[in-house]
């Protein structure tokens, strides 16, 4: 009898590396990321942040090493857990409207708006998405994962440089929101330069930049 | 799964229409080869009449190929595909639901002033439908050849030539078949042998293009990041 696979067990990257051609960029990097759990990748530029999160994503195959969810092996694309990727280019359309680059990518996933509108999307909701700034952009890419739906799921947030253009006020926001979302179950990994959810002592993965 | 082949077919649609200046410059490009044509052809209206539905034929493709490059690259830039990847449903609902609604808006435009073609180049216009209706099956399969090159060649240099190089040979069966129903139908022979191939040449694609085009918008996600 196998043991189903359980959307509460534990995420554990085994020894994962990452070759770009012949380079190798992220050498054996092991995580465990329990439900409820934040994960912060820290290092220079092109140490392999982004690489590693588009493995965990699903969008790039890992060169070595296995990721699992419990006693199985995890597919990011067909996985019983959500994934939000949060990340430059962020998949929205610049000749559309914010708002409806947002309801676009709610009906698609089958989720509805949210209430509450904590990043002030309102503000530019009408403009064509190339007239935002990369600040307001963030913004609308982190309502994503306010988008609400039906039953409650722990999805898995993996956020590229969240906060990299955001004011100090949606910097505060964001990291309630991560807290919220982990007390919820979720798990959240980030990739960032800037100190995020310092308070809640999130495990830090450092990568070393390779010559 | 045809719910979410819907949300996708309208926001193809939505983006399309904010970018109609894109239909209209390949419908004028159409325009201006079957202008160019009968000025170098010389005016006899017989053998205007005797090329014309070659010409259209060729003309519809040629104007059609180059835009084929921007099936998918505007979404690979801007992150869409990835995005696609996350949701429920496989990419392939993703591409054909693409393929489908670019289908529609370029070929619906050439439908519309096919008739003042017609007029042009001296063919009977009471044969106007049976030629749409040819064009409108070429086309079909020529939209998902499209697919398959635009989806392998994405993120590739000089992406657009590189994928009319790859389509057109593979379009001949295409031309041959849509070329053959308009000379039956000069000839007033029966042309439902030839539409037959043109469907069957159609469903061969469909079945084929949708998981090709499923691949090489993974793979080229993956030599992305």
């Amino acid at each position: 009898m196998v043991a189903l696979q359980s959307i509460e067990d534990e995420l554990f990257l085994s020894k994962v590396s990452i070759f770009r051609g012949h380079k190798l960029i992220v050498d054996e990097i092991s995580f465990r990321l329990p439900a409820g759990g934040i994960c912060l990748i820290q290092g220079p530029n092109g140490a392999g942040k982004t690489s590693l999160l588009r493995v965990v994503a699903g969008f790039l195959p890992a060169s070595a090493g296995v990721l699992s969810l419990g006693a199985h092996l995890f597919n990011p694309i067909k996985s019983i857990l959500p994934i939000w990727y949060i990340g430059a280019p962020f998949g929205f359309h610049p000749s559309l409207t914010a708002a409806k680059n947002l309801s676009q990518i709610a009906s698609m996933r089958n989720l509805s708006l949210p209430i509450d509108d904590s990043f002030r999307i309102k503000d530019f909701a009408d403009q064509p998405l190339r007239t935002l700034s990369s600040g307001q952009l963030q913004r609308l890419a982190l309502s994503q994962l306010l988008l609400r739906k039906d039953s409650y799921t722990p999805d898995l947030w993996l956020l590229d440089e969240p906060n990299s253009a955001l004011d100090s006020y949606h910097c505060l926001i964001l990291e309630t929101m991560i807290e919220e979302h982990l007390r919820s179950g979720g798990r959240v990994i980030a990739a960032t330069h800037q100190p995020l959810c310092e308070h809640l002592s999130p495990e830090i993965i450092q990568l070393e930049a390779r010559k | 799964m045809i719910l979410i082949f819907w949300e996708y077919f309208k926001r193809e649609f939505e983006i399309s229409i904010s970018q109609a200046t894109d239909i209209l410059s390949q419908i004028g490009f159409f325009m201006w080869i079957m202008v160019l044509f009968p000025l170098a052809l010389g005016p006899d209206p017989d053998q205007l009449k005797q090329f014309g539905i070659a010409i259209i034929w060729i003309a519809a493709f040629v104007s059609i190929v180059p835009a084929y490059e921007r099936l998918f690259s505007d979404d690979y830039t801007h992150g869409f595909i990835e995005k696609a990847l996350h949701n429920a449903q496989p990419l392939g609902c993703y591409a054909a639901a693409k393929c489908f609604c670019f289908y529609l808006v370029t070929t619906v435009p050439l439908l519309i002033i096919l008739p003042l073609i017609c007029l042009m180049i001296g063919i009977n216009s009471s044969l106007y439908f049976e030629i749409a209706l040819s064009l409108l099956l070429g086309m079909l399969g020529m939209t998902l050849l499209g697919g398959i090159a635009s989806g392998l060649v994405l993120g590739a240099r000089r992406a657009a030539i590189l994928g009319a190089v790859l389509i057109l040979p593979l379009s001949l069966p295409i031309l041959i078949f849509g070329t053959m129903s308009g000379l039956a139908l000069m000839e007033s022979e029966p042309i439902k042998p030839h539409l037959y191939l043109l469907i069957a040449l159609d469903l061969c694609l469909i079945v084929i293009s949708i998981p090709a085009m499923q691949l090489g918008l993974k793979n080229a996600i993956e030599n992305d990041s």
